[in-house]
C-alpha cells in the first residue's frame, strides 16, 4: 500500500502541470527512417537507451536496464548477471531479434540472448523496436527487435568509470577515442564483478546469503572508421564477451554448485559507399558463441554473414531499399548428431511512399530461406503513418502496421537428440498494430508528449518441446496458437527555467498472451506463464547542471508460473532513488552519481523461487576528458 | 486544451491502475486446511517448485500450494516422498536437501532440517527417530556413492547420526522396532534395528527392490524394478513368495495398499504402442494372488487410495504446468478429476 502510494505521488508530480523538460531516458519514435548509418529499418514503435539514460546503467548489464526503465519484462533467474531472457510485448524470449549492426545475435541453438551478458558499458544506444515490422529481413520478430550500437568515436577524449556497490559489487570501465578526418578509432573495456551474497528471508526471522551466485561479465569492444575518400569509408568493429558465473540454486538450496562460463566473439566490417541519391553498404561478419556448463558440457557455433544493402532516394515522393543476406551457421554440440553447416539466406525490398504531405506508406517484402526447411515464405509487412494536426503547440499523429508474423525454427528445435524434429514448420501469423503519438508544447520549455500503441497479434503453429507416448521421450512440435493484444502509454513532460529542469514520464503497459490452440485443454484462453499483464513504469528527474535528483518506480504484475493459471507469483513495485553531481573543469568532468535501489526493501521474485536482494546501493564515479 | 489532454490522460492512467490492482486477488479462493486429501506434488528438478495442495472430497474443492500460503514462504524443494505420523507431515526434499516438519492440522511449518542430508529420499518413524534414505552424491561416471541414512532426532529436530550403507538406499519402512530399506541398487532389504540403530541381517529378493508397504498380516511386500513383487515374512525374515513378470515402472516404483491392508495398487511402465502407464491391483489375502489392469495413462506418476477404496492416480503432464488428479471407483470407473499442483506424486489421507 504504501509503494502504491508513492508510485501515485509519482504519477502525480510527473504530471502536475508544473512538471516538463528534456526527455531524457526513453523516448518514442513512430515513423519510418533512414538512420545516420545509411541502414533501413522499418520501425515500428520505439524506445531507446540514449547516452544519458546508458551512462545511469553502465555499470550493469542490458537485462538490468530493461527491467528499470522500459516496459519490458526481463525473466530473470536471480541477483544481478544471472540468466536473463525478455518478453516484448508479451511474446517469448526466441521472438525478439537482437541486431548489432544489423546481424541478429541471437543464439541459433536457442532462438535467444542472455541479456545478462550484454554490458551496458560498451554501447552509445539502444533501441528497442517494438512490433514486427521492426526487422527488414530473417523473420522472428512478433515481439520485436533490440539494436544495439556500439560506441563509436566522435572526437579525441578518454573517460573512466568506477562503480562499488552493495553486494561485492565493482564495475570499472575505461574507454578512448581519436578522430582526424580520415581515421576515427574507439576503444572501450569493462569488467563487472559481484557476489550477490545478499540475505535471503527463508522463513519467520530468518535469513541466510546466497550462496553460488557470483558474476563476472568482461567486455571489451574496439571501433575503426576510415574514410577512403569523401563518399566512401571501411568499417570495423570488434566485441568480445566472457561471462564467468555461477548459476544461483533455487532458494534454500544449498549444496548446489553449478556454473556457466560464456564467451562471445563478434566481429563486423563494412564498406560503405554514399552516391548521388544513393547508399550502399556491403558488410560481412563473424560471431563466435561458446558455452561451457559445468565446465563439461561445451557448445561452440560459429556463424559467417555476409549481406550488401542499396537504397535510393532520389525521388521526391519514394524511397527505395534492397539487400541480400547469405549466412552460413556452423553448430558443435555433443547433442547435435555430428558438426554440420548450415545455410540461411533472406532479402528484402522496402519502398517508402509520400502520397501526400501527410501521409507516408511503407511496404516490405522479406524473403527468407532456411536450408532444411521447405518453404520459402515471402513476409509482407504494410505501414501508414498520418500527421494528422501539425501546429507548433500542438502536433498528433497516427500510424498503422499490418504484418505477417514468421519465425523459422531454432537449431535446438530441428536438431537435439533426443527430440529434435526436421519436419518443423515455421510459427506462422499475422499482426496489427496501431499508434497515437501527441506532442504538445505549451512553449519552447514546457511540453508533454504522450504516445499510445495498440496492437494485436494471432500466431500458429507455435513450436514447444512435447512428451512424446513413449514416455521419456520430449520433441517439438507445432502444436499450439497464441492471440497476443494489449496496449502501451507513454507520458513524458518537460519543463525547462533557467537552468533548472524537472522531466517526468510513466510508462504503462498491458499485454495478454493467450493460449488458444486447443479448446479442451486446460490452459485454453489461459495467460502464458511469466507475462506480466501489467507493468508500469515512472520516473522523475529534478535539478540542475550540477546536481539531478532522479527516482524510479516499477510496478511488475502478477505473473502466472504454469500454463493453467493456477499459481501466480505476486506483483511488486522496486522504487530507485539516486543523485548525481556533475563538476565540469575545462575539458575535465568528474561525476559522482549515489543510488539507493530497491529502496522500500521489497521482497520479490522475478522468476519463481530465485532471491532477489533487498535494498542495496552504488556509488559511481566518472570522469571524462573531451567527452560527450 | 492543455488542461483537457492532461486530463485524459490521467483519467486513463487511473483506470489502468484501478485494474493493475484488481489483478492481485489471489486464485487459490479460500484454503481448505482441514481437506481430507494432501497431495504431494514434486515440481520440476531444478526448479524446485515442489509443493502440497489439498482436495476436498466432500466438496470437490482443492487448494494450492497451502504451505506457502499459511506460512508465508515456499517449500522451495523438489518433493520425493511424504508421509503423516503423529500429527506431522514429514516431507522429505532435494534441491533443496531438508526434511519440512509440518503440523498437519493447519499446515504450520514446525521445523526445517537442512543439516544431514544428501539427496534424501524416503522416511520411516520409530518413536522419537525418524530414518531417512539418502542417495550420496553422484561420482564422474554419473554413479551414486557414499549412501547412507541419517537419522534424525524428533526432540529437536536435528540428525544426530548416520549409518553408511553400501549400496544405494532407496524406500525406508517401520516394521514394529526395526526399519527395512530396500536397497534398490541390489537384490536385498536390509533390516536395522532401531533401538541400537545397527544392522540386523540382509534378506535377499529380487533384482531392484524399491516401494515396500505392509499388509494386514504384517508381512512385508516389496515391488522390484525388475518387474517382481515379493512378500516376506518379517518374524522369519525370510521371502514367502515371489510374483514375476509383475509389469513394474522400472525405476521409482509407486505403491499403495488400502486402509484393510488387503490390496496392492501399484504403476507399471508403459508398453507399446500407445506406451500409457496401467495401474494394477493386487488381492493380497488370496492364496495365489495374481496383479488386476484397473486402468491407464499416458503420465500416470503418483497413486494413493483413500479410506473408501477410492483410487487416486496423479498425471504429471510430463512435467510441463501443474499436474492434474483422477479418481477411480474400485473397478477403474473414473468418477472425478482435478488439477493440483506441479508433478503429483503421492496423497496423504486423513
Amino acid at each position: 500500500m504504501v509503494t502504491r502510494l508513492f508510485f501515485c505521488t509519482m504519477v502525480c508530480l510527473a504530471f502536475s502541470g508544473h512538471l516538463a523538460a528534456q526527455e531524457r531516458e526513453v523516448h518514442l519514435d513512430s515513423v519510418v527512417v533512414f538512420s545516420d548509418k545509411g541502414r533501413l529499418e522499418g520501425k515500428a514503435h520505439t524506445y531507446t537507451f540514449d547516452q544519458v539514460a546508458i551512462s545511469r546503467h553502465e555499470g550493469t548489464n542490458l537485462g538490468n536496464a530493461l527491467q528499470s526503465a522500459s516496459g519490458i519484462y526481463v525473466r530473470q533467474y536471480g541477483g544481478e548477471g544471472q540468466l536473463s531472457s525478455i518478453s516484448v510485448r508479451g511474446t517469448s524470449p526466441n521472438q525478439t531479434r537482437v541486431h548489432w549492426h544489423g546481424i541478429d545475435i541471437n543464439s541459433q541453438t536457442l532462438g535467444m540472448t542472455d541479456f545478462s551478458s550484454i554490458p551496458m558499458f560498451l554501447f552509445s544506444d539502444i533501441v528497442i523496436h517494438e512490433g514486427v515490422s521492426s526487422a527488414l529481413r530473417g523473420g522472428g520478430s512478433a515481439g520485436g527487435t533490440v539494436e544495439l550500437q556500439s560506441r563509436s568515436s566522435t572526437g579525441t577524449g578518454i573517460g573512466f568509470v568506477q562503480e562499488l556497490g552493495s553486494f561485492h559489487k565493482r564495475s570499472t570501465g575505461i574507454k578512448g577515442s581519436y578522430a582526424n578526418k580520415q581515421l576515427k578509432y574507439h576503444v572501450a573495456a569493462v569488467n563487472s564483478y559481484i557476489k550477490n551474497d545478499f540475505d535471503v528471508p527463508i522463513r519467520d526471522g530468518e535469513t541466510y546469503q546466497q550462496n553460488n551466485a557470483a558474476s563476472e561479465l568482461t567486455g571489451i569492444q574496439g571501433a575503426a572508421i576510415f574514410s577512403v575518400s569523401n563518399t566512401s569509408t571501411i568499417q570495423a568493429d570488434g566485441w568480445y564477451n566472457v561471462h564467468n558465473r555461477e548459476v544461483q540454486p533455487t532458494i534454500g538450496n544449498f549444496n548446489n554448485d553449478d556454473h556457466l562460463l560464456d564467451k562471445n566473439f563478434r566481429f563486423f566490417s563494412s564498406w560503405n559507399k554514399a552516391w548521388v541519391h544513393s547508399y550502399t553498404q556491403a558488410s560481412f561478419a563473424y560471431i563466435n558463441d561458446k558455452q561451457v556448463y559445468n565446465r563439461l558440457s561445451e557448445t561452440n557455433l560459429q556463424r559467417w554473414v555476409g549481406q550488401v544493402d542499396h537504397e535510393y532516394s532520389g525521388w521526391e515522393h519514394m524511397r527505395i531499399g534492397t539487400g541480400a543476406q547469405v549466412e552460413m551457421g556452423r553448430p558443435q554440440l555433443s547433442s547435435y548428431p555430428e558438426p554440420f553447416s548450415q545455410w540461411r539466406g533472406s532479402g528484402f525490398l522496402f519502398l517508402e511512399i509520400d502520397p501526400s504531405e501527410r501521409i507516408r506508406l511503407t511496404i516490405n517484402n522479406q524473403l527468407n530461406a532456411m536450408e532444411s526447411q521447405k518453404k520459402v515464405p515471402l513476409v509482407p509487412s504494410l505501414g501508414m503513418t498520418m500527421r494528422i494536426w501539425e501546429e507548433k503547440v500542438l502536433r498528433f499523429m497516427w500510424d498503422v502496421h499490418v504484418s505477417r508474423v514468421f519465425r523459422f525454427p531454432t537449431l535446438n528445435d530441428l536438431y537435439w537428440q533426443l527430440g529434435g524434429n526436421v519436419n518443423l514448420k515455421p510459427e506462422d501469423g499475422l499482426s496489427i498494430e496501431t499508434g497515437m503519438d501527441t506532442h504538445l508544447a505549451v512553449h519552447s520549455d514546457v511540453s508533454v508528449t504522450s504516445k499510445l500503441s495498440l496492437y494485436s497479434s494471432h500466431i500458429t503453429d507455435l513450436i514447444l518441446w512435447q512428451p512424446q507416448p513413449e514416455g521419456n521421450v520430449w520433441s517439438a512440435e507445432n502444436v499450439s496458437e497464441v492471440h497476443v493484444y494489449g496496449g502501451e502509454l507513454l507520458l513524458v513532460s518537460k519543463l525547462k527555467k533557467g537552468q533548472y529542469f524537472a522531466n517526468g514520464r510513466v510508462l504503462v503497459t498491458y499485454n495478454r498472451s493467450l493460449n488458444v490452440g486447443d479448446d479442451a485443454s486446460l490452459a485454453y484462453k489461459k495467460q502464458l506463464p511469466y507475462v506480466p499483464v501489467h507493468k508500469w513504469v515512472t520516473g522523475l528527474d529534478i535539478g540542475n547542471d550540477q546536481v539531478t535528483f532522479f527516482g524510479n518506480v516499477v510496478y511488475t504484475g502478477q505473473r502466472f508460473t504454469g500454463a493453467f493459471n493456477n499459481v501466480a507469483l505476486p506483483g511488486y513495485t522496486l522504487i530507485d532513488v539516486g543523485v548525481s553531481l556533475r563538476w565540469p573543469v575545462g575539458k575535465h568532468t568528474f561525476i559522482s552519481t549515489f543510488q539507493v535501489l530497491n529502496l522500500a526493501d521489497q521482497e520479490y521474485q522475478n522468476y519463481e523461487l530465485r532471491a532477489t536482494p533487498g535494498r542495496n546501493f552504488t556509488l559511481k564515479l566518472n570522469y571524462q576528458f573531451n567527452q560527450s | 486544451m492543455k488542461n483537457k489532454l492532461l486530463g485524459l490522460l490521467t483519467c486513463a492512467c487511473a483506470l489502468a491502475f484501478l485494474e493493475s490492482c484488481s489483478e492481485d486477488e489471489g486464485m487459490n479462493g479460500g484454503l481448505d486446511l482441514t481437506a481430507d486429501v494432501i497431495i504431494i506434488n514434486e515440481g520440476n528438478f531444478r526448479s524446485a517448485d515442489g509443493s502440497l495442495s489439498t482436495f476436498n472430497s466432500s466438496t470437490a474443492q482443492a487448494s494450492f500450494s497451502v504451505f506457502a500460503s499459511v506460512n508465508g514462504f515456499p517449500l522451495a524443494a523438489t518433493v520425493q516422498n511424504a508421509i503423516v505420523e503423529g500429527g506431522h507431515i514429514y516431507a522429505v526434499t532435494n534441491e533443496a536437501d531438508k526434511v519440512e516438519v509440518i503440523a498437519s492440522s493447519d499446515f504450520q511449518s514446525v521445523a526445517t532440517v537442512r543439516q544431514g542430508f544428501n539427496s534424501p529420499y524416503s522416511v520411516a518413524i520409530i518413536g522419537d527417530k525418524a530414518y531417512v534414505t539418502n542417495w550420496g552424491e553422484l561420482n564422474a561416471t554419473w554413479e551414486w556413492e557414499h549412501s547412507f541414512i541419517s537419522i534424525l532426532d524428533l526432540t529437536n529436530y536435528a540428525v544426530i547420526d548416520s549409518i553408511q550403507v553400501s549400496e544405494l538406499p532407496q524406500h525406508v519402512l517401520a516394521v514394529g522396532n526395526e526399519f527395512y530399506v530396500s536397497n534398490v541398487g541390489s537384490n536385498t532389504l536390509s533390516i536395522y534395528n532401531s533401538t541400537t540403530d545397527e544392522w540386523v541381517t540382509d534378506i535377499v529378493v529380487s533384482s531392484g527392490p524399491d516401494k515396500m508397504v505392509l499388509d494386514a498380516d504384517g508381512d512385508v511386500w516389496v515391488l522390484c524394478t525388475s518387474g517382481n513383487l515379493v512378500e516376506v515374512d518379517p518374524t522369519t525374515q525370510t521371502v514367502k513368495q515371489t510374483l514375476s513378470n509383475i509389469s513394474a515402472s522400472g525405476f521409482n516404483e509407486k505403491m499403495v495398499i488400502d486402509e484393510a491392508g488387503e490390496n496392492l495398487y501399484f504403476l507399471s511402465a508403459g508398453t507399446a504402442p500407445d506406451y500409457e502407464k496401467e495401474v494394477y491391483t493386487v488381492d493380497v489375502t488370496g492364496a495365489t494372488p495374481q496383479p488386476v489392469k484397473l486402468t491407464s495413462g499416458k503420465n500416470f506418476y503418483g497413486i494413493g487410495v483413500s479410506p473408501d477404496g477410492e483410487l487416486y492416480v496423479a498425471d504429471n503432464k510430463a512435467f510441463q504446468g501443474v499436474g492434474e488428479v483422477f479418481i477411480y471407483d474400485q473397478d477403474g470407473m473414473k468418477i472425478n478429476s482435478f488439477i493440483s499442483g506441479r508433478a503429483p506424486n503421492g496423497f496423504i489421507f486423513r
